[in-house]
């Protein structure tokens, strides 16, 4: 077998290996497929065992040169999203012998622009968690240190890109499920404005809220991602029909141009010195450029994280009452009343905290309390929103930190769902506006774990995450501290 | 704000979920923890705003056209008990009622 150092690979390097004849995407494929074999941080769920194989075919176009910038480009999804033959469990008891019998939309685009997928990645059951700890198949682990969480809820394909054991990978976002685990990995992650790219095919959580979007180890490998991802799609009635942008101008375009704002409130209460001094020097770095950053507000952010605890769990209720055992997944015995197989097999198919949520929903949603609760948030939602547009007249990237403090222990936040809620705090806002968000790594803190810096824009400016993350991306390797 | 024991029972009832003891007495704990919590959208004067449904504009929405399009046999290849093209669920009323 040939020895391919996994190390430094990214979209465009791989396809010019593939190209020269320096290995080819059946060796890279078979390389990854040993690496996550050897993996102690449970970043898989399940491996696809015709990688190789498909990756053969890649092989054989890229001979044709019938080739897109992704032919042959290993690819790691996350196990709530769909693809065809392959298990989906969501990193559930319900869903453990459960075979996908249809592919994501964004799955298949991305297979049809030649990609091989490596194998399905794990994360919080249902993607309901910030620390990958609610998985059925055990918690993932961080690359840097395995005494500390991966984050959540797409903590496997954070781990997995972090640890050399895909390129690039999938993920889902409903509060931070992809920027919080990048922020906590080291590496690069994209929550995609709200009807970006198709839900269809991704098992649904808070639908309101829920969008898939791309890791990787740098903005250009998540800006070919969503070129090929994005875009309507019938099966998807909140998919948008908006223009898609070329992103590789995104990557070329002046950064200086752009306004950037500091939202006050993000940089208030509970958040670890370390991840503040690492912002403020990239503020610094930025403002040495010629940048104007302007301080600004967003009223509403202490109410954010209160009216995604309602919105969300209300969804999850709804959403989670199609596993009844009996179309698909764990199933009851013959001899039960429905009443016995539906409890019966929700109570031993779901864990604690997708029970919890339930209960939650079902209490927030029911009668008496439902004009108390969800209509609230709900109009909650509207002032949030209003915020980011006001804020978005004056500039047009704010910068905040992706998390409080950088990835936590094992069992630390277990025992307490609340403190584990606030992990998410900088997050659930661009879900509930539906705005755009990208995680970058700016750093180390004294424990030598990752910090990351979020950037977030209105609906459908992912091109001036690009351009921005990309200019500080070098600007950080110009000045390594 | 507070969760009786019975109230947490209901819940678990009307979302399908049978809880054991403990469960029941730590979801009574956690439960109430966030909701205090989430109870701070109270403080806010909301009567005047409107709702969302999600964060993006809802105007450019197009419905498809609603075609039939079967996709069994595939759909229902993993469904406990298949009879012919349907499935068979436990039934709906117990037997000694």
């Amino acid at each position: 077998m040939k020895n391919i150092d996994l190390e430094n690979l990214n979209i465009e390097n791989i396809q010019q290996c593939l190209r020269q004849r320096k290995f080819s995407s059946g060796e890279l494929t078979n390389a990854y497929l040993q690496k996550i074999k050897a993996d102690e941080t449970n970043a898989f769920i399940s491996i696809n065992e015709n990688a190789v194989a498909e990756a053969k075919q890649a092989d054989e176009k890229i001979l044709k040169g019938e080739t897109t910038p992704l032919t042959g480009v290993p690819l790691a999804v996350k196990d709530i999203i769909l693809v065809k033959g392959l298990a989906a469990t969501a990193a559930s008891k319900m869903l453990e012998n459960y075979t996908a019998s249809y592919t994501a939309t964004a799955v298949k685009r991305l297979q049809d622009a030649g990609m091989v997928i490596l194998g399905k990645t794990n994360c919080d059951e249902f993607a309901m968690g910030s620390s990958n700890e609610n998985s059925f198949f055990g918690p993932v682990l961080n690359p840097y240190d395995k005494e500390r969480v991966a984050g959540g809820s797409s903590g496997g394909s954070a781990a997995a890109v972090a640890g050399n054991l895909a390129p690039v990978a999938l993920g889902t976002d409903t509060g931070g499920s992809i920027r919080q685990p990048a922020s906590f990995c080291g590496v690069v992650g994209l929550k995609p404005t709200y009807g970006r790219i198709s839900r269809y095919g991704s098992m649904a959580m808070a639908s309101s809220l829920d969008q898939i979007g791309p890791l990787g180890k740098t903005v250009k490998d998540l800006a070919y991602l969503l070129q090929y991802m994005a875009g309507v799609d019938d099966k998807d009635a909140t998919s948008a029909q908006v223009k898609l942008p070329d992103y590789s101008l995104a990557l070329e375009a002046d950064a200086t141009k752009l306004r950037l704002g500091l939202p006050q409130e993000y940089f208030s209460g509970s958040i670890d010195s370390y991840v503040s001094q690492s912002i403020e020097r990239v503020v610094k770095l930025l403002e040495e450029k010629g940048f104007i950053i302007e301080k600004v507000n967003l009223p509403n952010t202490d109410y954010a994280l209160a009216a995604y605890y309602l919105l969300m769990p209300a969804e999850v209720s709804s959403n989670l009452a199609r596993f009844d055992g009996l179309l698909y997944g764990l199933a009851g015995q013959k001899e039960m009343s429905l009443d016995q197989w539906y409890k019966e097999v929700r109570s031993q198919g779901f864990g604690a905290e997708t029970k919890r949520r339930i209960i939650l929903g079902t209490y927030i949603l029911s009668a008496g309390y439902y004009d108390a609760y969800y209509k609230q948030a709900q109009k909650l939602r509207t002032l949030i929103k209003q915020d980011f547009v006001e804020v978005f007249k004056k500039v047009d990237v704010l910068i905040t930190p992706s998390t409080p403090t950088t990835a936590f222990a094992v069992g630390e936040k277990t025992q307490d769902p609340l403190q584990m809620y606030l992990s998410d705090v900088f997050t659930v806002g661009a879900n509930i506006a539906g705005i755009c968000g990208l995680s970058l790594p700016i750093g180390f803190d004294k424990n030598n774990l990752p910090i990351g810096l979020q950037l977030l824009a209105e609906p459908f400016a992912e091109d001036k995450l690009f351009t921005l993350g990309h200019f500080i991306e070098n600007l950080l390797i110009n000045n390594i501290k | 704000m507070k969760f009786s024991k019975a109230e947490v029972l209901n819940l678990a009832n009307l979302a399908k979920l049978k809880l054991n003891k403990e469960e029941v007495s730590l979801y009574q704990k956690q439960l109430k923890d966030v909701l205090i919590y989430v109870n701070k959208i109270k403080e806010l004067k909301l009567n005047k705003i409107k709702e969302s449904l999600t964060g993006v504009a809802e105007a450019n929405r197009e419905l498809r056209s609603d075609k039939v399009r079967s996709s069994q046999p595939e759909i229902i290849g993993q469904a406990c008990q298949i009879n012919d093209s349907y499935m068979v669920a436990p039934s709906v009323f117990d037997k000694e009622e």
